[in-house]
Formats: C-alpha cells, structure tokens, sequence
C-alpha cells in the first residue's frame, strides 16, 4: 500500500494554473525525488500536502485519509515531518531549544504553565542532534549558525515527532555541492532505518540520480513522467523541458 | 423621526466625510509607497485649521480666506516634506515599533508648538466669502459651504485618481506601493519620491484641516481625534486604497449620523440614546469589515513584512549578579516607609512605579516575546480600574472583591478583542488595538448613568487599615512582584517558548503542531488578566478613576517604558516603568510643556537609543567579560 497518494490534484491562483491534474504515489519506505524547472508546482504541490495551501480540487491521501484542507498543525499531528525551502527554525532559541519545541508540541506538552521549558525533552533533543551531527552546537544561538547547519536542525526538528512521512522541499539550497551530498546521504540511511517514506525537490540532479528511488518530474503543473532514473533519463518529454528541442532557435542557425 | 430628519443627517454626515477622506486618503498614499503609519497625520490637520484661521482673520474678505485655504495646504505639504527629510529618513530601516512611536513623538511635540503659538483657547473662523448662506432642503436649512464640501471630495478623489494612473509621480507611486525595493533596483531616486509622497499626503491632510475653518472651531484636541477616525476609514477602506478611503470615510460619516438621528429610541422597553453611541458604532463597524475582509473594502493583502529586527538573544535564568541585585531592590523597596517617614511623597511615588511596573510588564509580555505590538493596553487597565471602581459604586463591594474582580473583567475584555486582534499582525494589529482601547475610552466617556462620563467615578478609597499610604504600598508592591514572578515563569514555561516560537516563525511552528493563533490569543488573555490588576490598584491608590486616565496616552507611556528599559530584554520593563514613571512624576511636572518633552524623550529613543536601558548594561557586561 502507498503511504502516500495524490490523485487529480489541482490548484489555480487567479488565471494560473499553477498544478493541474496530478496524480502520483509514494510507496512505504520509498525515497521519492519530485524534479522539475522553477515554476513547475513543486513547492505548491508540498504546500497543499502540508496544509498551507488548500486544493482547488483532488484529494491527498495519507495512509488512506484525506489531509486536502486540514491545518499544517493538524498534518502533523498525523505524522508528517516537513522541512522548508527557505529553512525556517526559531532565532531566539538555541539549537537544542529549536528541538525541544518540536517535541513538547508532539507531546502535547505546549499548554503548561509552569515547569521550565528547558528542562523537558532535552534528553531525546540532544539524541535528535547527535543524529544529524550538531550535537556540539546545541546550546549555540541558532541565529549564529550557518546555512547548513540550520538545515540540519529542521532536519532534526521535522524527526522529532517519529513521522512516518517526510516533505523536504529542496533540503540542500544554498549549500555546497560536497555539503549537499553528505546531508542527502545523511537524510537516506536515517530514513532507511526508520523505515521512513520521503518526497523530496531537488534541484541538483547529481543527488536525485544518485538517491532517489523514484521520480515524478512536473512541468507547467503537470505531471510529465514518473520512473527510476534510467527511465526519466531516457523520456523524451523530460528532455524536451529540461533542454528545449532545438527547435526555437532552427531558423536563426540556418 | 421623519424620512425627511434622517436625509439630513445624511447630507450632514456626506460634509463631514470629506474632512475625514482628505486625511484618510493622505495617510494611505504615505503608508503604500513608504510603509510608514504617520500617526502625526491627524496634527497636520490640526495644524491646517489653526493657518488656516491665522489667514483668514489676518488678511479680511475673499483673499484671505480662500487664498488662505491653498497658501495653507501647501504649508503644511512643506513641512511633510520638512519632517520627511529631517526625521522619518532615518527610520525607514528601523522596526515597525520605532516607526510608529517616533511619528507619535511629532504628535506631542506640534501639540505643545502649537499650544505655545496659538494659545489653549477655541478658534473659530469666519464664515466663507460667498458661501455664507444657507439652503432650503428637506424642510431645514443646509449651509451652502456644507454643500461645497460634499461636492469637493469628489473632485479631489478624480484628482487623485488621475494623478496616479496618468503621471510618472503616479506610476512610481503605483510601483514603490506594490514593490518598493524593486523600484529602488531600477534606479528611480527613492528619497525624491518619498519625499514628494508624503509632500502630497502632509499637502492632503492641511488642504483637510483648512477647509474645516469655517465649519468648526480649532482645537488642540483634534489631532487624536482626527487620527482615531481616519485610522478606522484607512482600515475599512484597505491601506493602500485611495478610493477605498472615500467610500469607507461615507461609511463611517454615515453611520455616525445614523446614530445622531435615531437618537433616543425605545427598544424592548429600554431607552437606548444612540447620540452617546457615534464613536461605539463607528469601531463597530471597524470590527465587522475586519472580520469579513481583514485587509479592508478594497485593500489587498500585504506582502510579508521582511523582519529587519535582529533575532533577540535566547532566554536564560537569572544569574547571580541579577538574583543580588533583584534581592537589594526588594530590600530597599521593603525599608522604603522607613526612609519616607521625613518624605511622605515617597510612598505615593512608589505606588505610581509599582503600578506602572504591572502594566509595562504585561505589555512585554505580548509586545515582546509575543510579538504582538499593542498599542491599546490602556483598555485592561482601564476595564480593570472601571471593573473595581463600579463594583465598589453601584454594590459597595469591599476592596478585596474589587481588586480581584478588576483582572477577571480585564481578562473578559481581553478575550474578547484578543480574538481579533491575534488575526492581524504589524500595523493592522496596532490600529486595531488602539480602536479597540478607543472602543473602551469611548464606553465610559459616553454611558455617563453607568460610569459617570467625564468626571468618572469618585470615592473609591481603600478601608482600613490599607488607608494608610504604608500598608498600601506594601500591597502594590506584593502584587507587583508576584506580577513580575508569574509573567517571568510563563515565559520559561513551555507556553512561553511555544509564544515565542509563534513570534519568530509562525510558518515552522505551525508545522509542528502549534496552533500560533491560539497561543498569542491565550497570551493576550493573560497580559490583559495581568494588566487589570494594575487598574484595579490604580483606583484605589487615586481614589478616583477618571476616562482621561485610561486614554491613549496611557498605551503609549507603557510602549515608552518597554522601549526605555529595552524590549529584548525581560527586565527591562521593570527599569523602563521605574526610569519613566520616576521620570515622569519629577521633571515633567515642573512644565507646562511636559507632552514636547515626552515626544523629545521618544524621538531620542529611537534615534540614538534602541536597546534601552537593560540591554545597553547587557552589552557593556558583555564587552566587559569577552
């Protein structure tokens, strides 16, 4: 059974059709990379999933139930963990701190008026850190990291409530391509071991070759292929979107 | 009441929305291109009435009064210019906050120059060369300069509107409103076209303050009044929209000349004078538009604000230097009826900073850590001393019931606005506060059988033996530090942080589960809860609670003492209130000018002094340790 299964998603602002009919799955466990040009629907895509969008039409089902709608809060609740393309993670906190939250709000610990809050969970935050290697940094501001690292926080951050569903749009912005490579394959062998199902962008196609299970490319809000990467390699569509036909510029080169 | 009474309050009610649109629509224009609420909008118009009359009774006849009327408005255009260049230049980086406390800074200090200049007195102006009659309509007499009115509003709207589709001015200021850092990317001289905006907007507002001197009398109160109003048409109409401002500025005109007209009516039995309800009504419908269309009639929803504040430092415990020194303040507050016993005024000082210390607190607590930048506090200050004061009135309930029913009727209020109020975010939450804090001022001014009206409520004083200023004191200041306790300890609580998360980024903490809306909703609560206990003291330390001390003033003093001691800092209310409620009680009541002092105060503030009080000792003790 799929973890995840989109069918005839849609969603227009205005006259823009930004994703039109798509319809994809994520298989339990799979590691899915979700490709396409800049203004293909991608990250509208994972905002509908996540619950900042609603969908014009079309439904999302997460091991069977429909999240089209619900609050990003309450898509969490569910069992998905997200992180953001642009990363986001709470600059007056210290990295341990950014974790901490994470895990009170999963254990429905954020209505407590009382006992101090740096105290709870710091356990299982510094265990969530030492996994994604900042362990040592966790009682730094985290507004004085570098952009990588933050990255490795959201990663730690979107663990902390044990989802079962991973949304990371375009984890590796901004970094290094060495960077990039060692988070990516980081990402891979914590979710192999959880068992973790993952739909991932990505712009370089060095990691989606190398990682990915499966791909769904998505051009113009459509969905334009789905396969292993020999396969999307191979499409011609793909090919077309990504390099053009040639056609455009026949004339001038005659 | 006849069909014909109500049309004529209607057409009464179209005059007076033009006066209203003039400032509106300048606030709008100045507000799009520099994002900046000029909370001085409504003194520029104050000012173009007070020229105005200097005009039209120093130089006699036509001349003087119409051309008075142009030579004022373009005055006032160059003063906008004036402040464009010398102040709000230096602060179109700075956080909303600053931006808005410095514009009110101006408020206080054109007040008091014009108080000094013109005198406290009413001045009325004479009557308009060749509008001087008046018609025959619907059975009554309309003055005809009412009807130039209603008929110029239009016209000055079509200007506008041509202006801003046909010019290059227009186009820049069509474009710097959608995307102001793009337009900067282009090349365009961004401090030119600033400068001409708010030219334009201040020329607006005195061109509206002008053409009411034949109508009404100059009055030095008529700054915040203005203000109120147009902040309510710039929110109903959208920011930003300049038609939106005339149609919400007929909106409002009209309801309140609704509300003159119905006047005493019978309903269920029960004689309601909607005369006393015109500044209700018109929040009223505020409430509604937001509800329905958060971003006004014909606004469109804000781009993010990019956040220019650097991140605060995370939060820790005290350390030991904070513990000691915590504990000889207590021990100096503790011997004070000792060392007052030569210095009776002591202990009435103390009560003031006590008090002040409360409600800084409890607005740090949501501007600060909560983000929510309020500029009505004054309201559960003003709910919780009214709420004890009443009971004590109308039940003679003894003081302890007053002062524990004086937080739970704060915190009723505050749940109720709060639920708005956590909707909006920057400058939309700001105005909406302060309507709200207006809604409240507007309640007890007008509902004089309940509250008294203008004199308030008088004869609260406190039994035995809390008569005495010793025992007093010592109850303000137990309530006080288990205030400051309790609001810290929430903050290091899971609430807090998760308060906090909701502040930094309501994007990721959604994403991990954190309604941030009901967080900020239940914290508003609390600082309101907080706050009333504040009032509460406030009325039995005076005796007396009275609508002018729960005014705007009183919100603004509590952003001042944030902002003094420092807003990234949790102590730093605590020194703010102190500095300023010490400050304030000295030096400021020696002069008559005290509001230009306070203003000159702010505008240091903001200028040269950000970090306040607490978080200037933080970096020297970190400079000194690093």
């Amino acid at each position: 059974m799929s973890e995840l299964e989109i069918k005839s998603l849609s969603k227009a602002f205005g006259g823009v059709h930004a994703v039109r009919d798509v319809s994809f799955a994520v298989g339990k466990g799979e590691f899915l990379a979700m490709i396409g040009p800049n203004g293909a629907g991608k990250s509208t895509c994972f905002n509908m999933i996540n619950g900042q969008l609603r969908p014009d039409s079309g439904e999302i089902l997460f091991e069977g139930r429909n999240l089209a709608g619900l609050h990003s809060r309450d898509v969490w609740r569910l069992g998905v963990g997200r992180t953001f393309q642009v990363a986001a993670v709470f600059g007056s906190m210290t990295v341990v701190e950014n974790v901490q939250m994470a895990l009170i709000s999963h254990s429905h610990g954020i209505y407590k008026f009382w006992p101090a809050a740096a105290s709870q969970h710091r356990e299982r935050a510094l265990e969530l850190l030492a996994q994604v290697g900042m362990r040592e940094a966790a009682d730094r501001p985290s507004r004085e990291l570098a952009y990588g690292d933050i990255k490795r926080i959201e990663l730690a951050i979107a663990l902390a409530n044990d989802p079962r569903l991973l949304l990371m749009d375009e984890p590796t912005a901004g970094m290094a391509p060495r960077e990039r490579n060692n988070l990516i394959a980081l990402v891979k062998k914590l979710v192999v071991e959880r068992g973790i199902s993952v739909l991932f962008t990505e712009h370089s196609m060095d990691v989606v070759f190398a990682f990915a299970d499966r791909i769904v490319v998505l051009a113009r809000g459509h969905l334009i292929a789905d396969g292993n990467a020999a396969e999307i390699r191979d499409n011609p569509q793909v090919r077309e979107v990504y390099f053009g036909t040639g056609k455009t510029f026949a004339g001038q080169a005659s | 009441m006849t069909l014909n009474a109500f049309l004529f309050q209607a057409l009464n009610g179209l005059s007076t929305a033009s006066g209203l649109f003039f400032v509106a629509a300048g606030l709008s224009l100045i507000f799009g291109v520099t994002r900046i609420v000029n909370i001085a909008h409504g003194s520029l118009y104050m000012l173009g009435t007070y020229i105005a009359y200097s005009f039209a009774t120093t130089y006699a006849g036509a001349p003087g009064f119409w051309g008075g009327i142009i030579a004022t408005a373009l005055i006032v255009g160059m003063f906008g210019a004036l402040i464009e260049v010398v102040l709000l230049r230096r602060i179109y980086r700075a956080p909303e906050l600053f931006q808005l406390l410095a514009t009110f800074a101006l408020v206080l200090v054109i007040n008091d120059a014009t108080l000094w200049f013109w005198g406290p007195q009413d001045l009325l102006g004479p009557r308009a060369p060749g509008l001087r009659d008046a018609i025959p309509i619907l059975g009554r007499r309309l003055p005809s300069y009412d009807l130039f009115l209603i008929g110029i509003a239009p016209i000055v709207l079509l200007a506008l509107h041509f202006t801003l589709a046909k010019t290059r001015l227009g186009r820049l200021v069509r474009a710097a409103t959608q995307d102001r850092e793009m337009v900067g990317a282009l090349g365009v001289n961004q401090a030119m076209l600033f400068t001409a905006v708010f030219a334009l907007g201040s020329l607006l507002a005195g061109l509206g303050g002008a053409l009411q001197v034949a109508r009404e009398p100059a009055n030095l109160a008529t700054d915040l009044i203005v203000i109120g109003d147009a902040f309510v048409v710039v929110v109903v109409g959208g920011m930003g929209s300049i038609t939106g401002a005339y149609l919400a500025a007929i909106i409002i005109a009209e309801v309140k000349a609704l509300c003159i007209a119905l006047g005493v009516v019978d309903i269920a039995g029960i004689s309601v004078n909607f005369t006393k309800f015109t500044l209700v009504a018109e929040f009223l419908v505020m409430a509604v538009v937001l509800i329905a269309r958060p971003y006004g009639l014909l606004g469109k929803p804000q781009g993010a604000v990019r956040s220019v504040a650097e991140p605060e430092d995370p939060i820790r415990p005290a350390k030991w230097p904070l513990k000691i020194l915590a504990g000889l303040t207590l021990a100096v507050l503790l011997a004070l009826p000792l060392l007052a016993r030569d210095e009776p005024y002591l202990l009435v000082l103390g009560i003031d900073v006590l008090i002040a210390v409360i409600f800084a607190t409890s607005l740090h607590f949501i501007a600060g850590p909560g983000g929510l930048h309020s500029f009505g506090h004054a309201a559960y200050f003003g709910l919780g001393a009214y709420g004890a004061a009443l009971l004590v009135k109308w039940l003679a309930a003894p003081m302890g019931l007053a002062l524990i029913a004086a937080p739970i009727v704060a915190l009723f209020g505050a749940l109720l606005f709060g639920w708005f109020a956590v909707r909006l975010s920057g400058v939309y939450l700001a105005m909406l506060t302060l309507a709200f804090a207006q809604i409240v001022w507007a309640l007890v001014f007008q509902w004089e059988a309940l509250t008294g009206g203008s004199n308030g409520v008088v004869g609260v004083w406190p039994p035995p033996p809390f008569d005495g200023a010793t025992v007093y004191f010592l109850l303000t200041l137990i309530l006080a530090v288990a205030a400051v306790l309790l609001l810290r300890r929430l903050l290091f609580a899971p609430f807090g942080y998760a308060m906090r998360a909701g502040r930094d980024s309501p994007l990721r903490a959604e994403a991990i589960g954190i309604d941030v809306k009901r967080v900020h909703w239940l914290a508003f609560a609390i600082a309101g809860c907080v706050c009333g206990v504040a009032g509460g003291l406030f009325a039995f330390a005076k005796g007396s609670i009275s609508p002018e001390t729960i005014g705007v003033s009183r919100s603004i003093d509590g952003l001042v003492m944030v902002l003094l001691g420092g807003i990234q800092t949790l102590t730093g209310p605590v020194v703010g209130a102190v500095a300023f409620t010490t400050l304030q009680d000295t030096v400021m009541r020696q002069t008559e000018y005290w509001r230009a002092l306070l203003g000159g105060i702010i505008l240091l503030l903001v200028l040269a002094f950000p970090m306040g009080i607490a978080g200037a000792f933080r970096m020297f003790a970190r400079r000194a340790s690093s």
